[in-house]
């Protein structure tokens, strides 16, 4: 499957929130409408996040907002958004959060290798320092499916 | 062969990422290892050599006897846990 867009949204969001809520809540909406998940899977995404010390922000200014597939998950999709306006999400170390990654999975292979070159992507430092430089839509749509078709 | 299991709340997301970077780490250090990623209520059942998770998670889990508890807030910084992992296992002590 290399070679196929790893992300199916994309999106700069310029909003300023006060709440990692917010974001949680913002992202759900894009999966919502597509029918990728259902608003239940987001809630368990809050839940585990408040009860396990936002555990999901894995890398620094980095959170990977997902849950079981169970708990909502209609189809495998990932969606990738860039804060303008950093959001603490209440982790010890890695706030504020820069890059929301989000994903709903129905368990497949096909998830497998999503995860796997998302991971490849985050192990590299030219990637991660570029994706914090950039400041629009069309150059971060740009830059990722350039970089989703090489990996 | 070291049984290494990688710990997060739900099993398909961080510790999938944080099992690709473990197993990198282990590659580089020369170190033999099968590396298996894991929910935290499947992990009750499992009796790894090392384990892997985060401070949060590392409360839930506990010290076991015989089992190496090592925590991270970096999940794809193969450096890191390189460091972390030499230290846990005490690979320099064994090299020098």
């Amino acid at each position: 499957m290399t070679g196929r867009q790893l992300f199916d949204g994309i999106e700069y969001n310029r909003e300023q929130y006060t709440d990692w809520r917010q974001v949680v809540d913002h992202a759900a909406e894009f999966f919502i409408s597509h029918r990728f998940a259902e608003k239940a899977y987001f809630e368990y995404v809050k839940k585990d996040l408040e009860d396990n010390e936002a555990y999901m922000v894995i890398v620094p200014h980095i959170v990977l907002l997902h849950s079981a597939p169970e708990h909502g998950a209609l189809r495998n999709a990932f969606h990738f958004m860039k804060l303008e306006h950093p959001v603490n999400f209440c982790h010890e170390c890695n706030d504020p959060v820069r890059i929301v990654l989000s994903f709903a999975c129905t368990s497949s292979q096909e998830h497998l290798e999503s995860i796997e070159r998302l991971a490849a992507m985050l192990m590299d430092e030219n990637f991660v320092s570029r994706i914090f430089e950039i400041s629009s839509e069309p150059e971060l749509k740009e830059y990722l499916q350039e970089i989703s078709v090489s990996l | 062969m070291l049984k290494v299991h990688t710990v997060c709340i739900n099993g398909m997301g961080s510790s999938l990422i944080l099992k690709m970077t473990v197993e990198k780490a282990f590659k580089e250090l020369g170190v033999a290892a099968d590396v298996k990623h894991i929910d935290a209520g499947q992990f009750k059942s499992c009796h790894p050599d090392v384990c892997i998770t985060t401070p949060s998670l590392a409360k839930t889990i506990g010290e076991r006897e015989g089992m190496i508890l090592i925590t991270t807030t970096n999940f794809t910084d193969v450096k890191i846990l390189k460091e972390k992992i030499s230290k846990a296992l005490n690979l320099e002590e064994q090299k020098g």
